[in-house]
């Protein structure tokens, strides 16, 4: 199997080698990232600051998660330097020693909240999981996780279908202090879900699928990450949300291993969690800066900081999501989790 | 040829041997699909086979067939079969009546129904499953329709669920179900149903003992036809069963995307290879048998 993998990985190598030919001789970095609206954010917020201040081209790429990072990491020579994953594929990928360690004589993380920041990675911006709700539905609706969670309260929700933020949200409803939230007691999550699961027309996996059912009114309330309901509201006043126990997660930055321009990929890391560059990412899209300091450089207006979650009027109505908790049972809860969802 | 065989003719050797040359020149055309065959299906299917039999750490094991037997594997391997089946069920309940329809309607008739037919089947599948979205969900046509006549009080749960799985891919099925009939129906010779009302049979009675047995394999092949597609498919559960439904091929696609785990999902595909083709061979002993006691 092995073989067939080293096979495959040389071709892809060789093909990117006559690629990458002339574009890795100038010694700049290629920077790996979600795509769509966020890396077009992000290459205004980050990637032109930091090229320009580091004086070095950056070039770009998509890929679609850990797996493509693995792939890439067996084939000895990652083309990808500096690569954006979600927080769970962060610390996954430190476990599997994919990554590599970060500089932080190079990475200033001093206003940066330590949770958040690992061996081999760190976030780089925060968003969140809320309850949003249709204020037009003519019955009351669910606008916390203690009333999405109560059975009594009717109406059709939709929920994400993986368990991390979903089994948060669910120890919320069921009256778990933010706080207090890990290790997460499975079985309370699990019996908490039964109550609601008649009520949850749909499982959502895609962000803008979660969008479309509050818009078309499929569901009357809803779990949502803030930046999808905020484009939703946007265009209809009928949609509200809040960020009371809203779920806390972040995307992150890793090196691969074996990265050929490490250490700049590490100065760009710098550049990127500079408060500007933080800041400037969350005028464009309602992304939330990592770094606290980001909301006093005066670019984020007030109106846009009430819409993020990591801003100084609303940090301490969220919960965290912990990252390691989650590498660690990942597997077995989300096994649990398809099943429950599936019967 | 006729030059061949009037050698043949005058020798019976030369027979035999132009034969085969001619057996041989008729195989030559085929070579190209032969080799495209060999190299895009056998070997990859091969190549598949081999990689389910290694574990992740590139041992040879059988942990890809055991792990099969965990609650989530089993439950992707029933619902799969089950909607399928399902699906196959009221494919052939639909389709048997359109088919008669189109070869028995006046011929212009016949032609809308064909034409409405091929329009369907040739409108990609990615569009006509979020069509549906829209006709069933909650505020949709279907539902509004239903309310406002009064039918229903609160709208049904058409879609996000196995309702709306089993009609979107009732939809895009149907044609597959219903030109395999056409073409068997449209071959039976309607001297044999009058034949049958000349000795008296009834139209019920024509039908059932006369049409009805020599439609057969085509309604085999039509339901063998969509119950094996609909075994592998994707987009249309996933967009229309709400996350609830639970296929073999996002089994597949999440054992490949999310633990890059290329064994495990090989594993699956071989299984379902297997199982469609017991199923292949068990519906032509079953046609076989039909068409020997006709």
């Amino acid at each position: 199997m092995h073989k067939h993998l080293i096979k495959g990985a040389a071709f892809s190598l060789l093909a990117s080698a006559l690629f990458a030919a002339t574009a890795h001789a100038d010694g700049g970095i290629t920077f790996a990232g979600w795509g769509g609206a966020l890396q077009d954010a992000e290459r205004k917020a980050y990637l032109e600051p930091a090229a320009k201040a580091l004086n070095i081209a950056i070039r770009e790429d998509n890929m679609n998660g850990l797996a493509a990072v693995r792939a890439q990491v067996m084939s000895g020579k990652p083309k990808w330097d500096l690569v954006e994953l979600g927080i769970t594929d962060c610390v996954q990928a430190e476990k599997e020693g994919l990554s590599e360690p970060l500089d932080k004589s190079v990475i200033d993380t001093r206003d940066i909240d330590p949770a958040v920041v690992g061996n081999n990675w760190i976030a780089s911006h925060a968003y969140a999981s809320v309850v949003a709700w249709a204020k037009d539905t003519g019955k009351p609706v669910a606008q916390t996780w203690q009333a999405f969670f109560d059975p009594n309260v009717k109406g059709a929700r939709a929920m994400y279908t993986k368990p991390w933020q979903t089994l948060e949200a669910a120890l919320i409803g069921d009256g778990v202090a933010p706080a207090q939230l890990y290790p997460l007691d499975i079985d309370r999550a699990f019996k908490a879900l039964e109550r609601i699961k008649p009520q949850v027309v749909n499982w959502w996996s895609a962000g803008a699928d979660s969008a479309q059912l509050l818009r078309s009114r499929e569901v009357d309330f809803l779990a949502i990450w803030n930046g999808r309901v905020a484009e939703v509201a946007k265009s209809d006043d009928a949609v509200d949300y809040s960020f009371d126990g809203a779920i806390l997660s972040y995307d992150c930055l890793i090196v691969p291993r074996g990265a050929q321009n490490k250490d700049l990929a590490m100065r760009v890391i710098n550049q990127i969690m500079q408060p500007t560059s933080q800041a400037t990412l969350a005028t464009l899209i309602p992304y939330a800066p990592v770094n606290s300091r980001a909301y006093e450089v005066g670019l984020i207006s007030a109106e846009q900081a009430s819409r993020l979650p990591t801003s100084p009027q609303n940090i301490a109505k969220v919960a965290k999501i912990d990252p390691h908790w989650w590498v660690q049972n990942q597997q077995a809860v989300q096994q649990r989790f398809e099943l429950f969802i599936a019967h | 040829m006729t030059a061949l065989n009037l050698q043949g003719a005058l020798h019976g050797q030369a027979l035999q041997r132009a034969g085969k040359r001619h057996g041989w020149f008729l195989l030559s055309p085929m070579l190209p699909a032969l080799l495209l065959v060999l190299v895009t299906f056998v070997l990859p299917i091969g190549w598949l086979f081999g990689l389910s039999l290694f574990d992740a750490d590139g041992n040879l094991s059988a942990g890809n067939y055991t792990r099969l037997l965990q609650p989530i594997y089993v439950l992707a391997f029933t619902q799969t079969f089950k909607i399928a089946l399902i699906v196959t069920v009221v494919c052939v309940l639909l389709g048997y009546p359109y088919a008669y329809f189109m070869v028995h309607a006046p011929r212009r008739l016949a032609g809308l129904a064909m034409a409405l037919l091929l329009i369907s089947l040739w409108t990609s599948l990615l569009v006509r499953t979020y069509a549906w979205l829209v006709l069933l969900q909650r505020r949709g046509l279907v539902n509004d329709v239903l309310t406002s006549l009064g039918i229903v009080d609160t709208p049904l749960a058409l879609v996000h669920n196995l309702t709306g799985t089993v009609i979107g891919m009732t939809h895009i099925m149907l044609p597959y179900m219903v030109l395999p009939l056409y073409a068997a129906m449209k071959s039976i010779n309607p001297l044999y149903l009058q034949a049958a009302s000349t000795f008296g049979a009834s139209p019920t009675r024509a039908f059932r003992d006369v049409f009805l047995p020599l439609s057969l394999p085509g309604l085999a092949a039509g339901a063998t036809l969509v119950f094996v597609l609909s075994l592998g498919f994707y987009v249309t559960p996933a967009l229309l069963g709400g996350g609830k439904v639970q296929m073999l091929s996002m089994r597949i696609e999440s054992d490949v995307s999310m633990y890059a785990n290329w064994g495990a999902a090989s594993s699956l595909g071989v299984v379902l290879l297997v199982a469609t083709l017991v199923i292949l061979f068990i519906v032509k002993k079953i046609a076989g048998l039909g068409r020997r006691s006709e």
